[in-house]
């Protein structure tokens, strides 16, 4: 991979000290980051695998953040063009090696799923174990733009504007796919959502 | 008065209601008509559960891999630090001892080439050219050490080694006097 230096004009010293300060707020905002991260990618590893290349792409562009915008949803766009990147990646890899996989007989890996920590929410302890996988399964289905837009804006909670600042689109790519999105949700999850 | 409106519009107007962005107007043209109609009251019903479900779900607790990914996190940096030294080295700050040294090296051919042009002038041959054979004195006298040899004439006879040597010289003497005539 092609270098680049973290902070151009830094010393080894500062740049210590800029590697604490990103880690602290890294920490400050690490729920957000994590769910974030296990909703695009429905697994731990993966999630964890997300998480540790985007906090490095991050950190290439730490000196860069102005305080513009809220740290997290700073991170959530890092993180979202580096997923985009990854399952480019893996989709070249994965088509690059399909001839070998099915010479050897070999089928996708399977990814280990946990049953989340429900804590002591009464709602939560009767829900997750029910619907838990499926609606994650239901966010998996969704095409990727579409699952970031679901996630920043019924998740997390993000207006229009925030959510077109995060992916980088405009506020009506934005609304569109989030109606498309919750659309294809509602239908996948019909039967747990209609009386 | 209770503006008509199609289900059609309505439900096209949900997520903008349900996201906060219908003007008031509308959400209430919208709510009136959820009252009155049953499908379009289930279609916003699933939509809401949808994404209550959504909100409801959580993911398993993340603080296990916070630890692990600060980690991989540090040492991607600690590596990517120790390769930046060389990749600098070669596209900033140029080290002056490389392209000394081809300089010199480049001199060094320069001058080797230019003497090998100039050697005629300034190298002058072993011989002179006029000298390039020897008298015929000089060949008797050579002849003479190489019969002396080959007669096996050694130190045992110094005596007679002496006058074959002392003949030949004389005759190579005579002969140039011969030619100075």
């Amino acid at each position: 991979m092609k270098w680049t230096p973290f902070h151009k004009s830094r010393t080894d010293t500062s740049e210590h000290a800029w590697r604490e300060t990103y880690e602290a707020q890294i920490v400050q905002c690490w729920e957000a980051l994590w769910r974030y991260a296990y909703r695009m990618t429905g697994n731990r590893d993966d999630a964890e695998d997300l998480l540790s290349e985007a906090l490095v792409e991050g950190f290439r562009s730490f000196s860069q953040f102005r305080g513009d915008t809220r740290f997290v949803s700073w991170m959530y766009r890092i993180m979202t063009t580096t997923r985009i990147d990854m399952v480019r990646r893996a989709r070249r890899r994965q088509a690059e090696s399909l001839d070998a996989a099915l010479s050897a007989g070999s089928g996708e890996e399977v990814k280990t799923r946990e049953i989340a920590d429900t804590g002591s929410d009464p709602v939560a302890l009767l829900i997750e174990p029910m619907l838990s996988e499926e609606v994650q399964d239901a966010l998996n289905a969704l095409p990727e733009e579409f699952r970031a837009v679901v996630i920043l804006a019924d998740i997390e909670q993000m207006d229009y504007a925030d959510v077109s600042r995060v992916l980088d689109v405009p506020v009506g790519t934005v609304r569109s796919r989030l109606h498309r999105g919750r659309a294809l949700l509602r239908r996948s999850l019909a039967q747990y959502v209609e009386r | 008065m209770t503006k008509r409106v199609s289900c059609a519009d309505v439900q096209a107007w949900m997520n903008d209601f349900m996201d906060g962005v219908l003007n008031a107007d509308q959400a209430v043209t919208l709510t009136e008509h959820l009252h009155a109609c049953q499908t379009c009251r289930r279609e916003w019903e699933a939509l809401e559960a949808t994404q209550n479900l959504l909100r409801a779900a959580r993911v398993p607790d993340g603080q296990s891999s916070r630890v692990s990914v600060l980690a991989r996190f540090r040492q991607r940096v600690a590596d990517t630090t120790l390769e930046r030294a060389p990749v600098r080295r070669h596209s900033g700050r140029r080290s002056v001892a490389a392209p000394l040294g081809l300089a010199t090296a480049a001199a060094a051919l320069g001058l080797a080439g230019l003497l090998f042009l100039l050697q005629p002038a300034l190298v002058p041959p072993a011989s002179p050219p006029t000298d390039a054979w020897p008298s015929h004195g000089e060949v008797n006298r050579l002849l003479t050490l190489h019969a002396i040899h080959s007669a096996d004439i050694s130190a045992d006879t110094p005596e007679l080694h002496r006058f074959v040597l002392a003949d030949a010289s004389s005759s190579a003497e005579g002969e140039s006097e011969e030619g100075g005539l």
